[in-house]
């Protein structure tokens, strides 16, 4: 009888073994290739360097990484009808869910607000279109604070009075901010974009600062903490009518940065802001020579600068296709971090959109390979992370699932 | 015996695939969510980038997450030190007033519009004009433009306190005239189109006959719930 040795390397992440299960079918193996086996086939002429083996021994090692279950999703949403009874009352709604679900919640939630705007030297930001009115409002920096204050208004008296609530106030990078007040045309003044982009992020720092001293003045801060949130993205050229112009909308890296940098400026150390974006066209696996387009220069170190690589920022990946593929790409990122930048990223959560691909399915066809649940967006994250050492991580605390606030 | 066991190899298949079917269902079983007591996302986001911070031999690395793990930790005190305390009333003065309207009694001006506002990219239309009116008992805004993502046209129908419609077109259009709720509207070569607002339909001809929707359902505004 032959003895067989097994050495097993073990992942960091764990694996499942059933040891007296593979004790017996190896005895059994063992036991009926000594008896019954067929002759090992005469050796045929092999090349120097193949492997020559006589015996082949096959069991039946299982080996699995399973993901702990996702967490409950909170929602986050974009705001449409920015009225102060509205915000009060997304907050209650909230509030009021977390009540209504066993023990302490912990929620991450994004009130994405709409675009930096310039409205007569004065920094607001434009709300995404109401589709009741057809109109869209343009909220001032204390607007914007009067806002966050009615939903955590709301969410704290309607909640259970222990379940945490970290809120993040949002904004995209999509847009010329109006700095050329000329809505038909993208400013080609990079220069000009970036400070711009530099005073709006220092002003969401600012934002941050004065709701958390708001929220300790008043007995809040216990329960509820708020950051700033920016959804940085990209895409190709759009045209108007003749196509005699066509410019990319969103923002580049140079400009983006300055929203990031603007916010660390003022972030007094303490502050911090999601990059809740999606990491448009990025390659599934770490490639320093890849970049989006040369007009459009986004690349993996500029997405792990906005996204981790800058102090106060944190990651909020969307994972909404279908197929993990987003999930892969931002993996990516992380091991480009760490093999070419300081250090992988440690994910805090995910977001996804499946609510708001309920509400738009029949008007919005890219739904339909783009709604993953809040949990197969995390799961989708959590095995693509654990998949390499070297960005596995054992927690991915929250998911956020967003949608819009009316349809 | 049973025959299938008489055979040692039959027999060790049958065993393998046993296993292999419970080991599956074994693996593959779920679980609730069920952090222990203190695992909030602040004290597990701490706790890792603690101990990745012990880990690091690179300075770069060491900084940023140092310089994380500071703003984490400010958090995690200030939740800490403020403990849940007992909620103090309601305040008044901050309690969310009556919903202030987005729109003005100017903006009910019925007929068509030459629009201020253009940039509907969440809608996927970037608007050249208008209309506003009522039709049915409903306040309706139409907007005419194109589609940034396509370069055709676009019309957006919104009705208060219901929705919005969207319709595709060939090539953009601009909003001319109305007659009632019946617009006339134009491509950039002049061709003419019609579109029976009250239907939500093109027609064929400016004097086509088509049915009016039903009456849509009556609006319930939500009540505050703000003492």
């Amino acid at each position: 009888m032959k003895i067989y040795f097994l050495r097993l390397t073990v992942a960091r992440q764990g694996f499942i073994l059933i040891p007296l299960l593979i004790t017996l079918l190896a005895s059994i193996a063992g036991s009926a290739a000594g008896q019954d086996a067929p002759p090992p086939p005469t050796p045929t002429a092999t090349s120097s360097n193949a492997v020559q083996s006589t015996t082949a021994l096959f069991l039946p090692l299982i080996s699995t990484w399973q993901p702990p279950p996702a967490p409950p999703y909170a929602s986050s949403i974009y705001i449409q009808n920015p009225t102060r009874d509205a915000l009060y009352n997304l907050g209650c709604s909230q509030g009021s869910r977390d009540r209504n679900l066993p023990g302490r919640q912990d929620n991450l939630i994004v009130l994405a607000f709409g675009k930096m705007w310039l409205v007569n030297g004065e920094y607001t930001v434009r709300t995404f279109s109401n589709p009741s009115s057809g109109l869209r409002a343009n909220l001032t920096f204390t607007d914007l604070e009067n806002r966050a204050r009615d939903y955590i208004l709301g969410y704290v008296f309607c909640s259970d009075g222990e379940s945490l609530l970290t809120l993040a106030i949002g904004v995209n990078n999509y847009d010329d901010m109006n700095v050329d007040n000329d809505v038909h045309r993208f400013s080609s003044n990079q220069g000009t974009l970036r400070s711009t982009a530099y005073a709006f992020g220092q002003r969401f720092a600012d934002l941050a600062q004065r709701l958390n001293a708001w929220s300790a003045q008043n007995g809040y801060i216990g329960r509820v903490w708020t950051m700033g949130a920016i959804n940085i993205e990209w895409a190709g050229p759009e045209c108007n009518r003749d196509r005699t112009y066509c410019a990319y909308w969103w923002n580049t890296p140079y400009v983006t940065r300055g929203w990031v940098d603007g916010f660390n400026a003022n972030s007094e150390r303490v502050q911090t802001f999601f990059n809740f974006g999606a990491c448009v066209g990025c390659p599934t696996t770490p490639n320093p020579n890849w970049q989006y387009h040369t007009a459009m220069p986004w690349n993996q170190a500029e997405v792990y600068y906005v996204s981790w690589g800058a102090p106060p920022a944190l990651p909020l990946p969307q994972i909404y296709r279908n197929d993990g593929y987003l999930a892969r790409q931002w993996q990516a990122v992380s091991l480009y971090g760490d093999l070419y930048l300081g250090g992988a990223i440690s994910f805090p959560g995910v977001m996804t959109q499946y609510q708001a691909c309920q509400q738009r399915r029949t008007s919005d066809p890219t739904c339909e390979t783009l709604d993953n649940t809040p949990e197969e967006g995390w799961t989708q994250l959590m095995n693509e992370l654990n998949r390499n050492n070297n960005t596995a991580q054992s927690a991915l605390r929250w998911v956020t699932d967003i949608r819009w606030q009316i349809r | 015996m049973f025959p299938i066991f008489k055979n040692k190899r039959r027999a060790l298949a049958v065993l393998i695939g046993l296993a292999l079917l419970i080991t599956a269902g074994v693996l593959t079983a779920g679980g609730q969510f069920d952090p222990p007591a203190g695992d909030d996302w602040i004290s597990a986001s701490v706790a890792d980038l603690q101990h990745r911070l012990d880990q690091s031999t690179n300075p770069a690395e060491q900084d940023l997450l140092q310089d994380k793990l500071n703003r984490l930790n400010h958090i995690q005190q200030t939740r800490q030190e403020a403990g849940v305390q007992s909620l103090p009333p309601q305040p008044e003065e901050l309690c969310p007033a009556l919903s202030q309207a987005v729109e003005t009694p100017a903006q009910r001006e019925e007929g068509v519009l030459l629009l201020e506002e253009h940039d509907y990219e969440d809608l996927d239309l970037m608007a050249d004009n208008g209309w506003q009116g009522w039709v049915n008992g409903n306040w309706v805004r139409v907007l005419a433009g194109r589609s940034p993502a396509t370069a055709g046209g676009k019309l957006l129908v919104f009705t208060e306190n219901v929705g919005f419609q969207g319709f595709d077109l060939p090539a953009p259009l601009r909003i001319e005239s109305a007659s009632g709720s019946r617009l006339v509207l134009s491509d950039a070569d002049g061709a003419a189109y019609y579109f029976d607002v009250a239907a939500r339909q093109f027609l064929a001809a400016p004097d086509e006959i088509v049915p009016t929707l039903p009456p849509l359902p009556t609006f319930t505004p939500q009540p505050s719930r703000c003492p």
